[in-house]
């Protein structure tokens, strides 16, 4: 492999002219996307109209006229697309963590009426932090009805935790320390031959996977809008209902958005029969805007083709990190039916390996103890860009293990 | 009834912070605060922010809600770090409804009812739905004459809302709280109408819990963040319900179990709205350089001339919110029977007020841009529609706003 065929595969890459929707930051490799994607070029522009006109010019008018009241529902509308979902099953509010909790509470509310023995909410252990501490907060204010965590590891096998004491899942698509995909087909199936429902948490894999959440029949459904669907820091996230759970039973978190007819101000509250029950407050329109936009790219690149393309650049980095860097261990599975778009690698020194990448303009991803993470980025990442990345790993391994571990080093 | 014009030492430089909509009279700072000049600049910086800076823009995500909480915490009279930025109204309520519940679970196990004010309908239900095993009793009240008799030792916590919404009526904070202390129960104070439009000191109250909106009178943008909060006392006691990872003690540890960050950060769930909070940011220094106790007086004398001016040329409207200063902030409700169809015409002629079915209109005096002749004027077409209604003569030509 030579640089001079990463550049061809560039100029044959059918996503090439994405990489100009973005603000590319000069002098930088950027394979953290799985943590905030960059800033689609657009931003600004829309950001400006929202402000001076919508807001500015034309105030509580621009409800209807702006269309700010059905702005979650239309992006809410696109991301179904991207993760095949139905019309009106999935609509954008709050922040992954607070869309847990409705996706819990209401989980554990249809079972109390199907199944009300169950007390078993099941997790993996090695799940992103939050997914767990909600349950747990949950757990704690349900104490008088005792439900009870049971976790797991990956390399336990499912059918002997999944009981049929179990209320529900709650499950990362794709892992977030070791980027492994889950095979989302089976697992479903596997929660459903128990009566139990599964909520899949998408945030490393929309945008960059692509899902089917209806042919799979998932239950729920949350993710990000800030990682590869790049719609910038603390933009809001999105949660999915399938609609065989609506209006079965209330979401926990009641606010005046999910009533039926909010601008209203009934005394009475009634919950929208709908999607937008799962709304609470009033909607974030400037960041939903942005959303909109950010999401249209993906849209239009197409999810089978940034999948092809995650994997050939996955393939390209796994390669060159063999052949230059054989001491960074490969965490992530190489066969692309368990692998997302993420590559964890393990090494003694990752935390030093990685502030002297930065050092270098490569950004990667540290994770306490000794894992890098590298995202494949395909909206605006380059063959030639592994290429170099990689140079520049190999140099800087050296002197890692020359320097040792610096705890004064900005990660 | 007679009107003094009184002497106002306000800065009229405030207008000017404001894109004023042109052509148009706007009362509807209860529901959308204008937008702040300076908005636009400050969200480019972030924008740009994440452009250039990319992951390091988290910094900001990590330093604002407590910066920006504390900005508010001057205006309500918090102490610091007992405020922050974080979610919703609605959730933040959650949160407070939560915190309350689980500290008189050790204090006063016994207890199960609360006590919510009717205009708080959605935000409570699906705590108490969730709890149905605890068996909580809500009882609604519409008045707090109501509050003596409800008030015993059965009450975990009131939920009530600073201003009533419908008729505008402000309650009497340090009262109501020592009614509500004196059961030994919490009270949560929701100050979406009026955080920016009245001084509030929680801290001379001890007020337990606080919740508001930040896109009223404190012009933040629509659905901007809101914030919460909670007297120190109460910090630290028990979890609160939404257990987040902004909320452990050490979010990027990645730890496994929960562990509370002592503080008010604990009052954080997931990651924050970076560029609504940045805006929040730029609003509430305008707020604060005007200062309270002066929006107060203009709020009251722009009220007075209001009040004045109905009176005398659109006796029709019945004027709902008191009258009297200790309970009246910046909206005023009227009643009409035709105010819907008022309402319609006047928003022809680029007047905006909010209708609530089936016949009150909200018109709120936003000192921080609203001026005497805004009100002269919108009056002068108010009553001209009126004669227009009430003799159904549809006049659709409209009088210059100038």
């Amino acid at each position: 492999m030579t640089r001079e065929q990463c550049e061809i595969a560039d100029e044959n890459d059918e996503l090439k002219i994405f990489r100009n929707k973005f603000k590319i930051p000069q002098d930088t490799i950027y394979l953290i996307g799985n943590s905030l994607g960059l800033c689609p070029i657009e931003s600004q522009k829309i950001a400006n109209r929202v402000i001076k006109q919508e807001w500015g010019q034309n105030h509580i008018d621009s409800w209807n006229t702006a269309g700010w009241y059905h702005l979650p529902v239309k992006v809410g509308n696109k991301i179904g697309k991207i993760i095949g979902a139905e019309q009106n099953e999935t609509i954008i509010s709050d922040s992954t963590s607070i869309n847990i909790f409705k996706c819990l509470g209401t989980s554990i509310a249809i079972q109390k009426i199907k199944n009300p023995d169950r007390r078993i909410i099941l997790l993996e252990r090695e799940n992103f932090p939050t997914d767990l501490y909600i349950a747990q907060g949950l757990v704690n204010l349900l104490s008088t009805d005792e439900y009870k965590i049971r976790y797991f590891d990956d390399d336990n096998r499912l059918e002997d935790v999944l009981g049929d004491d179990v209320v529900c899942i709650l499950l990362s698509h794709v892992n977030y320390r070791t980027g492994q995909l889950y095979n989302m087909k089976q697992i479903t199936k596997l929660a459903h031959k128990v009566d139990a429902h599964i909520i899949w948490d998408l945030c490393h894999s929309v945008g960059s996977v692509p899902i089917n959440l209806t042919k799979v029949d998932a239950d729920f459904a949350v993710g990000c809008t800030y990682k590869y669907l790049n719609s910038g820091p603390g933009a809001p996230a999105f949660i999915y209902v399938n609609k065989k759970h609506q209006n079965v039973a209330w979401q926990p978190l009641t606010g005046w958005f999910g009533h039926q007819a909010p601008f209203k101000m009934s005394k009475l509250y009634e919950p929208a029969p709908n999607i937008t029950n799962y709304l609470v407050g009033t909607p974030q329109v400037l960041q939903i805007s942005i959303i909109d936009h950010s999401v249209g790219i993906t849209l239009d690149a197409d999810m089978q083709a940034i999948r092809k393309k995650s994997l050939a650049l996955g393939d390209l980095f796994i390669k060159l990190m063999d052949e230059k860097c054989p001491s960074l261990k490969l965490v992530t599975p190489f066969e692309y039916e368990k692998r997302g778009s993420h590559l964890s690698y393990q090494h003694e020194n990752a935390y030093a390996i990685s502030n002297l990448m930065r050092k270098r303009g490569v950004y990667g991803d540290f994770r306490f103890p000794d894992i890098l993470r590298f995202a494949m980025t395909p909206l605006y990442t380059r063959f030639v860009d592994i290429w170099d990345v990689i140079g520049i790993i190999s140099e800087v391994i050296n002197d890692a293990e020359y320097e040792g571990f610096d705890g004064n080093c900005v990660t | 009834m007679s009107y003094k014009i009184l002497p106002l030492q306000t800065n009229r430089q405030e207008r000017n912070k404001f894109q004023i909509p042109l052509n148009t009279i706007y009362f509807c700072g209860n529901s959308l605060g204008l937008c702040p000049i300076e908005s636009e600049k400050v969200v480019n910086q972030i924008i740009q922010e994440w452009e250039q800076n990319h992951i390091h823009s988290w910094n900001l995500a990590i330093q604002l809600p407590l910066k920006v909480g504390n900005k508010i915490g001057k205006l309500i009279g918090a102490e610091e770090n007992e405020t922050i930025i974080a979610d919703s109204t609605s959730i933040n309520l959650f949160k407070c409804l939560g915190t309350s519940i689980a500290i008189q679970k050790i204090k006063n196990p016994n207890r199960r009812s609360i006590l919510l004010d009717r205009e708080n309908f959605s935000n409570d239900l699906g705590l108490l739905k969730l709890l149905s095993t605890d068996e909580y009793k809500v009882r609604y009240f519409d008045d707090e004459n109501q509050l003596e008799d409800f008030l015993n030792d059965d009450v975990v916590c009131i939920l009530l809302s600073h201003v009533n919404y419908h008729h505008g009526k402000l309650y009497n904070i340090k009262k109501i709280t020592e009614m509500v202390h004196k059961v030994d129960a919490f009270i949560i104070w929701d100050l979406c109408h009026s955080v920016g439009s009245v001084p509030i000191n929680l801290t001379e109250v001890n007020a337990d819990f606080a919740v508001g909106c930040t896109d009223k009178y404190l012009n933040s943008s629509p659905g901007a963040p809101a914030f919460i909060y909670v007297n120190k006392k109460h910090q630290n006691v028990t979890w609160q319900p939404l257990t987040g990872w902004l909320g452990h003690q050490s979010p990027f540890k990645m730890s496994k179990d929960y562990e509370p960050i002592v503080g008010i950060k604990n009052f954080l769930v997931g990651t924050p709205e970076v560029l609504p909070i940045s805006i929040i940011d730029c609003s509430v220094e305008i707020t604060l350089d005007a200062g309270m106790q002066l929006i107060r007086k203009k709020s009251l004398a722009l009220g007075d001339l209001f009040i004045f001016l109905m009176t005398e040329k659109c006796p029709s409207f019945k004027l709902v919110t008191p009258f009297e200063y200790e309970k009246r902030e910046s909206h005023l409700s009227y009643q009409h029977e035709n105010a819907n169809e008022i309402s319609k015409w006047m928003r022809k002629r680029n007047i905006y007020s909010d209708f609530i079915s089936p016949d009150i209109l909200i018109f709120a005096m936003t000192p921080l841009y609203t001026k005497f002749v805004d009100i002269w004027n919108a009056i002068e077409n108010i009553s001209d529609i009126v004669k227009n209604v009430e003799s159904k003569n549809f006049d659709e030509s409209c009088v210059s706003l100038n």
